[in-house]
């Protein structure tokens, strides 16, 4: 499978734009809290899908996270409310980004020093076309 | 279809207006009217028309002077090259008119993939309109939708690898769906109707540089393909897919009146390549998919450059 490389001038000719561009930030709360913050940024047109979607519809986004002992996990990624639309192909209803979207996860340091790991598995629609799903690493420090 | 008559009936008007230009002088016409007649009859019955390759061909009445009617005579002959008819022609409607090109179509599709339907759709009317029978349409279904609740019944990795090897050959930095190749070289967004339709007038027009043809026996449990017309060449590859010409599905979603049906055309069953060496012998074997049935089924066969994926002829064979 070919990784998305995220330059897709020229290949179409309706999204000018890059279908989408990730970035990456920790922001210390407390000693012991921080908030890792991922945030998708959209081309024209493009949609993100929502951490939770019926089954049965496109490939929801989902986070893993490698283990550590510098850090825990504090609940579960929270999003935004997402754009709801009824898709009349898969007879479901479906949860959307567009634009920009920030996804939060809360975690509970151990130590001065965490660099949180893991991987982002998403796909992404316009009116037009699909690309197929991708898994894309991050590495992250809280210090 | 309609679409390919209008821009090859446009296309025919334009290269007649050129013509007539550079003949303007009356040496030319008097050049002209020395040609044996050729009744307006026997030119729209004829089939001559598959050896002009791009060349015009002149007829003249020589009953008439009027220049109007060579325009009229010339714009039909350079329609016909292309499938349109029109009602003055006295020529067998259902006789597959003679394009000196081809055009090969690969569809990247999945039932798992909410914006195929329309190019699903196209690829359907393209085949029912298709008068020439040089355009050969090709759907792989590709597996990378198929997850938890719903998998493509003819999605195969292998098609996902077809695909990505043409990312590679048209220098694409993904794969998307859906997504139409014509003859290898140029990439379309499966929906796009007229950009699709533009790329198969052109690979219709052009010469082909080879004829390939291809047949096939059923013998026990094995299809035998014997395959002709194909030089040797380290550089190409044949691909040969078996396709199931029609399907139909009926998809029963949760609620008792809610139902979905999806059919799909020329679906890709199996495919195989060949190297085309030299010496080889010209036939391969092919164990068909267990639903495999004389009727509905065809075999199209391409040769296709390995370095660059250019697809240079094209031929079919039909079970029925």
């Amino acid at each position: 499978m070919l990784p998305i490389i995220f330059c897709l001038q020229g290949v179409f000719a309706s999204a000018q734009e890059q279908p989408i561009k990730w970035t990456f930030e920790a922001r210390r709360i407390t000693v012991t809290e921080a908030t890792v913050c991922f945030k998708a940024s959209m081309g024209r047109g493009w949609h993100l899908y929502s951490l939770a979607l019926a089954e049965g519809g496109p490939v929801k986004t989902s986070f893993t996270f490698g283990d550590s002992e510098s850090f825990v996990l504090k609940g579960n990624v929270v999003e935004p409310k997402p754009i709801i639309k009824y898709d009349k192909y898969f007879d479901v209803n479906v949860g959307y980004f567009e634009n920009a979207v920030v996804f939060q996860q809360e975690i509970k340091l151990n130590d001065e020093l965490a660099i949180v790991n893991g991987t982002i598995r998403f796909m992404m629609c316009n009116e037009q076309v699909c690309l197929p799903p991708q898994t894309m690493e991050f590495s992250i420090t809280v210090d | 279809m309609k679409f390919i008559k209008t821009i090859a009936f446009a296309s025919g008007l334009v290269v007649v207006v050129a013509v007539l230009i550079c003949l303007s002088n009356e040496e030319a016409s008097r050049s002209l009217a020395t040609h044996t007649n050729s009744s307006i009859a026997t030119f729209f019955t004829s089939d001559k028309c598959s050896s002009c390759s791009s060349a015009v061909e002149l007829v003249v009445d020589n009953r008439r002077d009027d220049g109007t009617e060579q325009i009229y005579i010339l714009a039909l002959h350079l329609a016909a090259l292309f499938g349109f008819s029109s009602e003055k022609t006295s020529r067998d409607q259902t006789t597959p008119v003679n394009s000196p090109g081809f055009a090969v179509v690969e569809l990247f599709t999945s039932e798992g993939c909410n914006t195929c339907p329309p190019a699903d759709e196209l690829v359907k009317n393209i085949q029912q309109d298709d008068e020439t029978g040089k355009i050969y349409i090709l759907a792989f279904h590709v597996d990378y939708w198929d997850h938890q609740g719903w998998k493509d019944q003819f999605s195969e990795k292998e098609f996902t690898n077809r695909q990505t090897q043409y990312a590679g050959w048209l220098k694409l930095q993904t794969i998307y769906t859906p997504q139409i190749v014509v003859n290898g070289t140029t990439e379309h967004v499966g929906s796009d109707k007229r950009s699709v339709l533009k790329a198969i007038s052109t690979g219709l027009a052009q010469q082909a540089t080879t004829n390939l043809t291809l047949d096939a026996r059923i013998q026990d449990d094995q299809i035998h393909v014997e395959y002709q017309g194909v030089n040797d060449d380290k550089n190409s590859e044949l691909v040969l897919a078996l396709i199931q010409q029609k399907s139909a599905q009926v998809e029963v979603k949760a609620g008792e009146n809610v139902g979905r049906s999806l059919s799909h055309v020329q679906i890709v069953r199996k495919m195989t390549r060949l190297p085309l060496k030299a010496n080889s012998k010209k036939i391969i074997a092919i164990k068909p998919p267990r639903d495999f049935n004389k009727n509905g089924w065809e075999i199209i066969a391409f040769v296709q450059n390995t370095s660059d994926g250019r697809i240079t002829s094209a031929g079919r064979f039909d079970f029925e």
